[in-house]
């Protein structure tokens, strides 16, 4: 199989204080992964570090064909390769879509602007194609008929579903999420779940940070556990939910048991 | 489009004044027509015409030099600097000939001697002279020979004033018991207002001169024949005469001491037009008779406002989107000019743009020097409106524009300042009618805006009361219109974010 992201001891500090330490991970096309562990353990910050969002400070990081290096052998202090990260940055973010914890559609765009401004702008799609893509995505996420409404008129699950929806519209190789339902009442999560359920069937690539138990068991390919900046364990979720190697992982995990 | 005829107009303005001032057949002079009779002022019956004896003196004299006279209006206190700018080319207007005027400008021969005067209310028979104001509180216009009289003796209060009718109004309220003024003013404002009078004989000596710029001595050499010659041919005393002006300094001064030729007809239409209008009916109809003027005032007060706020909403923009998203460098540049222009008077900052910017070639109509000056200092202002605007955006809604792939730029462009726009109208609308007010400052460099025609009709009808509230009036009407559109936008904006109920 093809791999399509690769990480190699990923480091990130903000201050004195390591938040990220040697991280390794290689992740093939098509499977969905979830990131599971206490709060603060820099699961989010590894997403936002694979988005190009915060940007490490040692290490390798490669999405597809583009690879960036830092770090102190690899001479990335001066200026010119500063330019080059925020180029490939760009092109990274370009084929990595992300899901946040926080609702934040554009409050003052209908749900079909949503989603098509950003290949009409970053992409330079004619409007007409990138409203058919919109509305066939729409369909997707099961939200056709929505597309006139502003977020104001959405639930939080039906607005996650149009983030999806909005992140989707620019094709891309992978699908970030970080918690996406954690902010959504008991009820709505379903709904976001299946979405990317159905994405698993498709083949999308996808990484999930999640506190939903039940989801990561039941969906992943590949369960990670993460706890203090580091990767404890990343196996498949029969093994970490029931057969842990490593001491911190079953005592997370038995927290679920009951 | 709309900024091309911005621009257009803004060239216009200013190639415009400097065409003038290549016509050699042109004499270009300035005055303050706010100052009272019988220098210069507004006809009382036709508001539109400005009269006085200097204009008399002005036209007689344009015409035996043979240039057409132009007149330019300026703020008393800035008829010397505006020489030197090079707006007009001689200034009259009651100018006092002193020592200390004569180190920056040229003055002609005394076109007019005069004296001193004092002003009591009626009834008021303990003073009588000048040692009568011993340990009293006496008003004087400011910078005057009236205010170096008076403080030349110690025991007297001194008070002093932008105007001399506002030292009458004060007495008429108590603050004052006596004023000392130039017996031109103390003439024509006890005869129309009965309840003051002139008490004691004449004090001092004061002579008028026309002021001209140092380098112009061939102008001066012009001017003092052609008055040489008003004087010779008898034209200046019968100016004076029918102004009521003659006295005995002028018949020393001129060694004529026959009797009057002329009879004051200028000083008795004066007297009528303006002497207490006991109907109610004719006052309202004065105030018709004003409208025009006061209506083309308010289109002038309205189009510098809109223009000084456009730039300021566009100026601003640029300097909140530097301080926010510019480096180090572009950062520390804008929080420098806001703090600069937000923490010195806008005042100052008018006289540098228009007074001194001239010294350094840079010189401004005085319309564009009104909005550059009105529009950069509130831009100071808008940069903060508009950096609390993006402040108030949630952060998630620049990551999530960044991470679909748009560069920061975009990002700020088509996400956040769209929704930086609904949240800053309100206080833009506020910031806006305050600057409708404050476009009166720019009276001091030259513009004639609607608080100075208030200024310059209330002060030659003596009457604030009635025309103060026609202007501020006025100002409440341009702002409304404002202000409703701003709710209406506001309204628009806010259904899209706000469920309605």
């Amino acid at each position: 199989m093809n791999v399509i992201l690769e990480i190699k001891n990923l480091t990130r500090s903000i201050g004195s204080t390591k938040i990220l330490k040697n991280i390794s991970l290689s992740v093939q096309q098509g499977e969905l992964i979830s990131i599971i562990g206490r709060s603060g353990c820099g699961k989010t910050s590894l997403l936002r570090c694979i988005n190009c969002l915060d940007a490490f400070d040692e290490g390798y990081l490669r999405v597809g064909e583009i690879v960036i290096e830092r770090g102190r052998n690899c001479n990335h202090r001066n200026k010119n390769n500063n330019e080059s990260y925020n180029v490939k940055a760009y092109h990274i973010r370009l084929k990595v879509g992300m899901l946040f914890q926080t609702l934040n559609l554009f409050p003052n765009r209908t749900v079909l602007e949503n989603i098509t401004i950003a290949p009409i702008i970053v992409k330079k799609e004619p409007k007409e194609k990138a409203i058919a893509t919109a509305l066939e995505l729409l369909c997707k996420v099961g939200l056709k008929g929505f597309e006139n409404r502003y977020p104001y008129q959405l639930s939080g699950g039906q607005s996650q579903r149009v983030a999806i929806a909005r992140a989707l519209a620019l094709n891309p190789d992978i699908m970030l999420y970080d918690e996406p339902t954690s902010a959504l009442d008991p009820e709505l999560v379903g709904e976001v779940l299946n979405v990317m359920k159905d994405l698993d069937c498709e083949g999308m690539t996808q990484i999930v940070v999640t506190h939903a138990m039940n989801f990561a068991k039941t969906a992943s390919d590949y369960v990670i556990y993460m706890e203090q900046g580091e990767i404890i364990e990343m196996d498949t979720p029969e093994k970490i939910f029931y057969n842990p190697s490593d001491k911190r992982t079953e005592s997370y995990v038995r927290l679920f048991k009951e | 489009m709309k900024n091309t005829i911005v621009l257009f107009i803004c060239l216009h303005l200013i190639v415009c004044p400097i065409a003038f001032g290549q016509n050699e057949k042109t004499l270009r002079w300035a005055a303050d027509a706010e100052g009272n009779a019988p220098y210069i002022f507004q006809d009382p019956r036709i508001p539109t015409e400005i009269i006085g004896f200097e204009v008399d003196i002005v036209r007689a004299l344009s015409e035996i030099i043979g240039a057409k006279p132009v007149f330019v209006q300026n703020q008393w206190d800035g008829l010397i600097p505006g020489l030197y700018r090079g707006d007009y080319d001689i200034a009259i207007n009651g100018l006092e000939i002193t020592e200390d005027r004569k180190k920056e400008v040229n003055f002609s021969n005394p076109y007019y001697i005069t004296y001193l005067q004092i002003v009591v209310l009626r009834g008021v028979d303990y003073i009588q002279s000048l040692s009568d104001l011993s340990g009293r509180k006496v008003g004087a216009l400011k910078n005057s020979l009236a205010e170096r009289i008076l403080r030349a003796k110690e025991e007297i209060n001194v008070v002093t004033y932008e105007g001399e009718v506002n030292a009458f109004v004060d007495m008429k309220n108590g603050r004052i018991e006596a004023a000392l003024v130039d017996a031109p003013i103390a003439l024509y404002y006890t005869a129309t207002n009965p309840e003051f009078t002139m008490v004691g004989e004449p004090i001092g000596e004061i002579s008028y001169g026309i002021a001209l710029r140092k380098e112009d001595i061939r102008l001066l050499e012009k001017i003092n024949r052609a008055l040489d010659e008003l004087k010779r041919s008898g034209k200046l005393r019968q100016i004076l005469e029918e102004w009521n002006l003659w006295n005995n300094k002028m018949e020393v001064y001129l060694d004529d001491f026959s009797v009057s030729k002329s009879s004051p007809e200028k000083y008795r239409y004066f007297i009528q037009s303006v002497s207490k209008r006991e109907h109610f009916a004719e006052r309202i109809e004065l105030y018709f008779k004003f409208m025009p003027v006061f209506l083309k005032a308010a289109l002038i007060t309205l189009g510098l406002s809109l223009l000084s706020m456009l730039l300021a909403i566009l100026a601003g923009l640029i300097l909140a989107l530097m301080r926010l998203y510019g480096g180090k460098v572009l950062g520390f540049l804008s929080v420098l000019y806001i703090e600069i222009i937000r923490g010195t008077p806008l005042l100052i900052q008018l006289y540098l743009i228009f007074y001194a910017l001239p010294a350094i070639g840079v010189k401004l109509s005085p319309f564009l020097a009104a909005i550059l000056g009105l529009g950069f200092n509130y831009a100071a202002y808008e940069a903060e409106v508009y950096r609390s605007g993006f402040l108030s955006i949630p952060r998630g809604q620049f990551e999530a524009a960044i991470s679909l792939g748009m560069t920061p730029f975009q990002a700020i462009w088509h996400i956040i300042l769209p929704q930086t726009f609904r949240v800053v109208i309100p206080p833009m609308t506020n910031d806006f009618i305050s600057l409708i007010k404050d476009s009166s400052l720019v009276s001091v460099i030259t513009m004639i805006e609607l608080t100075k025609v208030y200024n310059q009709i209330a002060s030659a009808y003596y009457d604030y009361l009635g025309t103060g509230l026609i202007t501020a009036g006025l100002y409440l009407l341009l702002g409304l219109p404002f202000i409703r559109l701003a709710r209406h936008f506001e309204k628009r904006l806010a259904i899209e974010t706000k469920p309605s109920k």
